[in-house]
């Protein structure tokens, strides 16, 4: 007999603040304009306009942008491990049925231990795959590394170790 | 000359005869008001309990349906004040779309319907849309160009996402929903893993 179908993964609730929207019901597409925070789980995205649609297989996309002088922002927070990942650039797009997150123009990855910066990646354009955990840099115009490069800087694992090892301590201190 | 004496006096008095009647006929019109004007006061003429309007377009269907516990019609303001307003919208080719409210006013020649206190929208689900709620303390209904407005704090429900705003306005012809302040969205994490588990059962072979 056929199985039960698969139960719904729990996907985390999206919340969407920003100064106006426009929501066409028709074409299934969202427009976010003014100071657009965006909240899914432990990521959050600050952009000055934010545009989302839905495919026919019901993925959600999305494409932020920031006015002129500023930037996108993306923080992704991972308490385990006392990181997080901020990423910048001038657009952001997100592909729900890749998971991917493109930045393009002035693209910036941070990784942070505990608020200090280690490693860092700077180039035109960078893919943050969600499903593998990995990156992709591409140089080229408008690229955050001088020279129009791809410029990425990794810290030894052992110095980030001993970054962990001084927040945990600092947290037991706390408690 | 003599003998014309009497013809000319008998003229004259019929002349005088003849202003004096036309004087006394307009002395009296106007001093008589025969259709007074209408009693322009903020005083019901005409009321009527648990009523039902509808209205049709040139096609015979009835596109517009309002219902209500009680009517009063006001000659001043030519407006309809309404007790449980309860109106429907079944603009040919739009969802239906049905208001409820503690009172409502239909005036504008009933170009426009203001609901007041526990306003309440419902586009009705279809095929393709679940049911679509939009709460306020006031929305106004322009039926028949299938509109609804506030400027009032609204929240829109949409399946098992919620959306929340201060000044709020969906046309229901192009189906296009705009908030004009402090937008505050939540897609539910439900709907998006309902939607994409039922994107990949089409998928499988």
């Amino acid at each position: 007999a056929q199985g039960a179908p698969a139960p719904a993964q729990d996907e985390p609730d999206t919340v969407i603040l920003s100064d106006t929207l426009h929501y066409d019901d028709v074409n299934k597409t969202s427009t976010f304009t003014g100071n657009v925070v965006l909240t899914r789980g432990s990521m959050t995205l600050r952009g000055d306009k934010l545009v989302t649609r839905e495919d026919a297989q019901g993925n959600q996309f999305g494409t932020a942008t920031a006015d002129k002088g500023r930037v996108v922002t993306i923080r992704q927070e991972n308490p385990e491990k006392f990181e997080t990942i901020i990423a910048t650039g001038l657009q952001a797009d997100y592909a729900g049925s890749s998971g991917d997150i493109t930045l393009t123009g002035q693209a910036t990855v941070t990784r942070q231990i505990c608020g200090q910066s280690f490693d860092n990646v700077r180039g035109a354009r960078i893919i943050y795959h969600e499903k593998s955990g990995t990156y992709e840099a591409f140089g080229g115009q408008n690229s955050a590394a001088a020279g129009g490069r791809v410029r990425s800087l990794a810290q030894p694992q052992s110095r980030i170790d001993q970054a962990i090892a001084r927040c945990k301590a600092k947290k037991a201190d706390r408690s | 000359m003599k003998d014309r004496l009497p013809s000319l006096v008998a003229v004259l008095l019929l002349g005088l005869l003849v202003l004096g009647t036309w004087w006394a006929s307009d002395y009296t019109l106007r001093s008589i008001e025969i259709d007074p004007p209408r009693r322009v006061t903020h005083e019901r003429d005409s009321w009527s309990d648990q009523f039902t309007m509808v209205r049709t377009d040139a096609a015979g269907h009835a596109i517009n349906r309002l219902e209500g516990a009680a009517m009063e019609h006001f000659p001043d303001t030519g407006a309809y004040e309404i007790t449980a307003p309860h109106a429907v919208g079944r603009q040919p080719g739009s969802p239906i779309t049905e208001g409820t409210a503690d009172h409502g006013t239909l005036d504008e020649h009933g170009d426009r319907i203001v609901l007041d206190g526990n306003a309440h929208l419902k586009r009705l689900p279809d095929a393709d849309h679940q049911l679509l709620d939009v709460r306020s303390t006031q929305l106004i209904i322009e039926p028949n160009r299938d509109l609804v407005y506030t400027d009032r704090p609204a929240l829109v429900v949409n399946g098992s996402s919620t959306l929340r705003g201060k000044g709020m306005r969906y046309d229901n012809r192009t189906r296009q929903l705009t908030v004009t302040a402090a937008s505050d969205v939540k897609i539910s994490g439900e709907d998006q893993a309902a939607r994409n588990a039922g994107s990949k059962k089409n998928e499988r072979p």
